[in-house]
């Protein structure tokens, strides 16, 4: 025991003597003899924290190993308080990324699913940003120190020095650094040099600040970091959704050129890639289930119900008719089923009649129903006792002739019924006969129309899996939904507007109160923007460019690459041809039809495959540019009647009609609708003025020099190529003059006069819908409502954080004074 | 200065009632002997009501007025107690991100952004509930297959350290639970429990409990260790699982079903009251009563009957949907009820097994020291 002392004794003085700080000098000071032989306590473990960036990366690792170890001690249950509360924090994240994870699943899009994590991290982020950024920072200036340091423990502990207010570790403060040295704090705090007990001053302080400084973090914390989440999620979602917008972009571009290559050369591996991976097992499980029941069965009208639904699983309604018609056709019911029910249903039928006619019971002493019975029976056996009761046409007309002959015999060998009645008896007998037939007619599904639907079915099973993925594709490029790049675009272009417009807050709060308010500061603004020529030319340039930027998105245009969206339409087209050619060699002819073909039974639906190019072509792509287009030249008529202010002409020359046709151009460019170009802008009394209207306000081609000159760049266009944004302009308005010039009031969709460039089948009312496009009032309109509620949403917030940014840093002057009374106590 | 604050609390928590006061010349002794209050409470819906209010009422008003101010008197539990203020606030805060602005909105845009706002908020809400019941699907099969009550409540009272001679004591509760603290849980509370029984009495019975022996000789130094480990393993559990429940919490709010709810939430779903001009008014305010009872009758099956159907949907997924994404609900329930099951089952386990593990003291044998 002696021996064990002495030891520690002695590794006590070694200890003691490698000591070189400031305690040793303490002690050295405190007495003339050198006390560092004596035994004294080790100087603790513990020490502080230096948080720096680049200590950062070392201290996150410690942590997480620290947090690791503490869940593994926890499981075994050795953890101690400080390791129950890492795995508090744990649990915290735990259910953070198990909501953002969930959340993901319901959200569509890549940039949304991100959002759900990145929202979740900025949470977090702002939970350990606001103490620091809004207390720690600004507390460290006005008084000196850091109350938020750390510390490590004797047992390996990291805690924050001043969280307990009644044990702060200021043993640990030993001077080896400026922000651990008591004496500079309290020089940074302005404690005078010649105070008694300085350090014992600024202890004070310290604690004083921190206590004040921690109750306003849990004051503050609940507002400012939902606040923050909210506020940084809103200004990172535009970086976020640009970077996903060109990743998906690239993937789906990627994509094109796979189903492009796979196009021409049919490549086995790109068919798994773009084909086989998509098939639907579920539905071609379903039809061979059902096939393979029904095989050599009779079956019925329902039956052939359920093999069109299997064969059309994922189709539209009207694809479904089209396969039950071929269906129809090749499973004619020509067959009758004969079975116990034949008997039974012919008798109950017969005896119905008889017993209403002639009273209750009267049908039992007509005829003996097991006999029915034994004449069936010897029916079906000297005909070879078919396979499920399934007679042929014949047979069964052979059997329907000998059941007449049977109750005619019946009746008649019977005495107890007058002559009168035995005629009326045989005909009922006859009329049950052919019911009951009729009700039991049903075809057998033979193994080579089996075989056929299957092969349909096989089909239609690829079909629908190409078909996908170019859908995939098709909808990430022009669908309206959600972060498409058409959506995107058109966003980014009324954004570019609202911008360029120079819309005021006052403004855009009066202005989005209804369309018509809209469309007069809409005019003011782009009559002020007209008379200035280069401010104009910026205008028209800024958003020109913005609009064109889609084309090159969409196309991808690339030199000896086909343009994307033209492998798009080229892929729907030839699988849905493909798909129709086979579908064709089996005797599904309508439903062929339906996929590539324009007529069912004759009837004219539409197939598939042109709604589908149609919809891509002329609904997404067309309407967007269309109202684009609308737009410029808006701003060109705009222009142009400034210019003729000017005395430039431009227009009939005659000043009180060019007044008129000015006005009135204005107002059609900027507001009308389809309906407004069908009644003619109400200009009915006088045809003459409306073809003029139509002329210089579409049809002449004639365009502004600035605009001529702002536009002339050139661009590519989606479907056509290289061209300038100045050629599209006209090439618009010339078609929506062409399309709507008419000076008749016909609804008919396929009118046509005067002008025929363009055939009568292309003069639909979906493609008059299509080319007139959103007004330039309605599109401005959407997006000063959309810019309106989310700068609302924005001022709201940010002034709810600037408040609480700015009392939390405000008081950090208030912090620390002294308290009078305990002055005069001490 | 000069006042020694490390042992004021524990004076008054530790010493007997018989016993004299610390004669400490330099710290100023109240009027009169001050007596032990601490006291354990019954674990129910009452008391965790009571602490609660107690809890959260302090922790928004006089623990910031003395934190703000600096107090000498401030306390670590009053800045832990504080942090019910930045998770309640940050609730509302929550809540009302989506839910102030739309207001202002046109028209058209006002129904789907409050919609939004709407789900939000009952996710926050739902977290909130969830998080607080589930800690349960722990402690309750502890506490059935072990006897230990991990969330055994006791109220500590405490009083001041006078600042001057003229300042009197006040006392100060704070509310805390027995084993709330693994390296300090309340040993000291749990002897003579009951008067009646003898003074290891809980010792004994957890010891019996989890197969430790009876008529143990010290139980309680068997029991202590036991009880360690049953809190470090129990905290683990709540701690992963709690959250993990809050989040289906908020995954459940995220389901459609629940338009269903807002609408009957609605100010226009309200049944208005009019009052009948022939009635005398005690009439009248007697059927306002009940006709106000009729809609948040209505409100609340609403919300029941929505509760279920989101809960089948959160659990079946959406119809349009395969995968992942269309079992994401199932998951989540699963790991959560996991994350309960296996932390509660791992917690009864290190207590019945408690008694094999290789004790430093045998206690079967005389331990003397040389």
């Amino acid at each position: 025991m002696a021996s064990l002392i002495q030891n520690y004794a002695n590794n006590i003085g070694q200890g003691i003597s490698s000591v070189n700080n400031t305690t040793k000098k303490y002690y050295n000071n405190l007495t003339d003899s050198n006390s560092d032989n004596l035994l004294r306590p080790l100087d603790g473990k513990g020490y502080l924290v230096e948080n720096s960036l680049l200590t950062y990366p070392k201290e996150l690792a410690k942590d997480t190993y620290y947090t690791a170890k503490s869940l593994q001690r926890g499981i075994t249950g050795k953890a101690n308080d400080h390791e129950l509360g890492k795995l508090n924090d744990l649990g915290l994240k735990l259910g953070g990324l198990s909501i953002a994870t969930y959340l993901m699943t319901k959200r569509q899009t890549p940039k949304q699913k991100a959002m759900e994590f990145i929202g979740f991290g900025t949470f977090l982020a702002s939970m350990a940003i606001w103490p620091k950024v809004a207390l720690q920072w600004p507390a460290q200036l006005v008084h000196g120190f850091n109350f938020r340091k750390q510390y490590v423990d004797e047992q390996g502990r990291k805690k924050y020095v001043t969280q307990d207010p009644n044990y702060i570790p200021f043993d640990l403060y030993k001077g080896k650094r400026k922000s651990e040295d008591l004496g500079h704090i309290a020089d940074r705090m302005g404690i005078d040099k010649n105070e008694k007990d300085r350090n014992e001053l600024a202890k004070e302080h310290i604690r004083k600040v921190s206590v004040q400084n921690n109750t306003l973090w849990m004051l503050t914390a609940g507002v400012a970091t939902p606040v923050m989440t909210a506020l940084a999620c809103n200004r990172l979602e535009k970086p976020v959704g640009k970077f996903f917008e060109n990743r998906t972009n690239k993937q789906v571009n990627n994509l094109i050129d796979k189903i492009d290559e796979y196009n021409r050369t049919g490549n086995r591996e790109l068919e798994k890639e773009l084909v086989e991976k998509n098939l639907d097992k579920e539905s071609e499980n379903k039809l061979e289930a059902l096939l393979k029941a029904k095989k050599g069965k009779a079956i019925t009208e329902k039956d052939v119900d359920t093999i069109s639904e299997a064969l059309t699983t994922g189709l539209d309604t009207q694809t479904r008719k089209a396969a039950r018609l071929d269906l129809g056709y090749m499973l004619t019911p020509n067959q009758t089923v004969v079975n116990e029910d034949t008997v039974n249903a012919i008798t109950d039928n017969i005896t119905k009649k008889i017993d209403t006619k002639y009273g209750e019971g009267y049908s039992a002493s007509v005829f003996d129903t097991k006999k029915l019975a034994e004449h069936v029976d010897n029916f079906m056996n000297q005909n070879g006792r078919p396979a499920n009761g399934v007679l042929s046409a014949e047979q069964s007309e052979n059997l329907r002739l000998s059941l007449g002959d049977f109750f005619e015999e019946a009746v008649n060998k019977n005495p107890d019924i007058r002559s009168a009645r035995k005629e009326v008896i045989a005909d009922m007998a006859t009329d049950s006969i052919n019911e009951v037939f009729s009700k039991k007619k049903a075809t057998v599904l033979t193994d080579e129309v089996a075989g056929q639907i299957s092969k349909a079915g096989q089909t239609i099973r690829k079909y629908r899996a190409f078909d996908e993925t170019i859908s995939s594709a098709a909808h990430f490029k022009v669908e309206k939904a959600p972060e498409t790049l058409a959506g995107n675009n058109w966003g980014e272009v009324t954004e570019t507007l609202i911008k360029e417009l120079k819309i005021s807050p006052k403004e855009l709060n009066e202005a989005k109160s209804s369309e018509e308010l809209t469309a007069q500061l809409f005019t003011r603004k782009l009559e002020d923007i007209a008379k200035d020529e280069n401010r104009y030319k910026k205008f028209v340039t800024t958003i020109s460019d913005k609009m064109a930027e889609l084309d090159t998105k969409l196309d991808n245009p690339r030199a000896g690459k086909r343009p994307a969206m033209d492998t798009i339409l080229d892929s729907i087209a030839k699988n849905h041809d493909k798909t129709a050619a086979e579908l064709n060699s089996t005797p599904f002819f309508n439903l062929s039809q339906r996929i590539s073909g324009d007529n069912i039974n004759g009837v004219f639906v539409g197939s598939i495959k042109d709604s589908k190019i149609n919809r891509i072509k002329s609904g997404r792509v067309g309407s967007i540019q269309n109202a684009y287009m609308r737009l410029l030249h808006t701003a060109d008529f705009f222009r142009r009647a400034e210019e003729y202010k000017q005395g430039k002409g431009g227009f009939s020359g005659n000043e009180k009609l060019d007044k008129a046709l000015i006005e009135k151009g204005k107002k059609v460019l900027m507001s009308s609708h389809s309906g407004d170009f069908y009644l003619k802008f109400e200009t009915n009394n006088n045809v003459s003025f409306y073809k003029a209207l139509m002329w210089h306000t579409f049809n002449s081609g004639k365009m502004s020099d600035a605009t001529s000159a702002a536009l002339n760049k050139e661009c590519h266009e989606v479907f056509n190529g290289k061209t300038t944004m100045a050629q599209r302009v006209t090439r618009w308005a010339k078609h929506v003059g062409n399309l709507m010039g008419t000076t008749k009031y016909d609804f008919l969709p396929n009118h046509i006069e005067g002008n025929d460039t363009f055939a009568n089948a292309q003069k639909t009312a979906v493609e008059k819908f299509n080319k007139i496009a959103c007004t330039p009032d309605n599109m401005l309109y959407n997006a000063l409502k959309q810019k309106f509620n989310s700068n609302k949403w924005l001022r709201m917030w940010t002034t709810v954080g600037s408040i609480v940014l700015g009392v939390t840093l405000a008081s950090q002057f208030a912090f620390g004074k002294q308290d009078k009374t305990a002055q005069a106590t001490k | 200065m000069g006042i020694d604050t490390s042992n004021a609390n524990t004076n008054i928590a530790l010493v007997p009632k018989s016993a004299p006061c610390p004669p400490y010349p330099h710290v100023h002794i109240p009027p009169e002997h001050i007596p032990e209050e601490t006291r354990i409470l019954p674990n129910n819906p009452k008391t965790q009501a009571m602490r609660s209010f107690q809890k959260v009422t302090s922790a928004f008003t006089e623990y910031p007025v003395k934190g703000l101010k600096g107090d000498k008197k401030s306390t670590f539990y009053e800045f832990l107690t504080m942090g019910s203020v930045p998770y309640i606030v940050g609730s509302a805060t929550f809540m009302a991100l989506f839910n102030a602005a739309p207001k202002f909105f046109p028209n058209f845009n006002k129904k789907g952004a409050r919609v939004g706002g709407n789900k939000l908020a009952l996710g926050v809400l739902l977290y909130g509930v969830a998080k607080s019941i589930s800690k349960n699907f722990v402690t309750k099969p502890v506490k059935w297959a072990t006897g230990i009550d991990t969330e055994m409540p006791y109220e500590k009272v405490t009083y001041t350290i006078p600042n001057s001679k003229d300042d009197t004591p006040v006392p100060m509760f704070e509310q805390h639970n027995v084993f709330e603290s693994r390296d300090f849980p309340r040993y000291d509370k749990l002897y003579g429990l009951k008067e009646d029984k003898p003074r290891n009495y809980y010792y004994d019975k957890i010891a019996q409990k989890n197969g430790l022996g009876r008529n143990l000789e010290a139980s309680d130094a068997e029991v202590k260790p036991l009880i360690k480990d049953v809190i470090s393993r129990s905290s683990t559990a709540k701690s992963l699982s709690t959250y993990v429940w809050g989040g289906v919490g908020v995954m459940l709010a995220a389901q459609n079903s629940w338009d269903n709810f807002f609408r009957a939430l609605s100010k226009k779903s309200w049944k208005k009251f009019t009052p009948n001009p022939n009635e005398n008014r005690v009439i009248n305010v007697v059927d306002r009563g009940i006709n106000t009872g009729k809609n948040l009758w209505r409100i609340t099956k609403s919300f029941g009957r929505n509760f279920v159907k989101a809960s089948k949907e959160l659990y079946n997924g959406p119809a349009t949907e395969k995968g992942f994404n269309k079992h994401a609900g199932k998951f989540a329930l699963g790991f959560a009820a996991a994350l309960s099951i296996l932390g509660a089952a791992n917690t009864i386990y290190g207590a019945k097994t408690a008694g094999d593990r290789k004790m430093v003291i045998d206690s079967d044998k005389k331990v003397t020291v040389d």
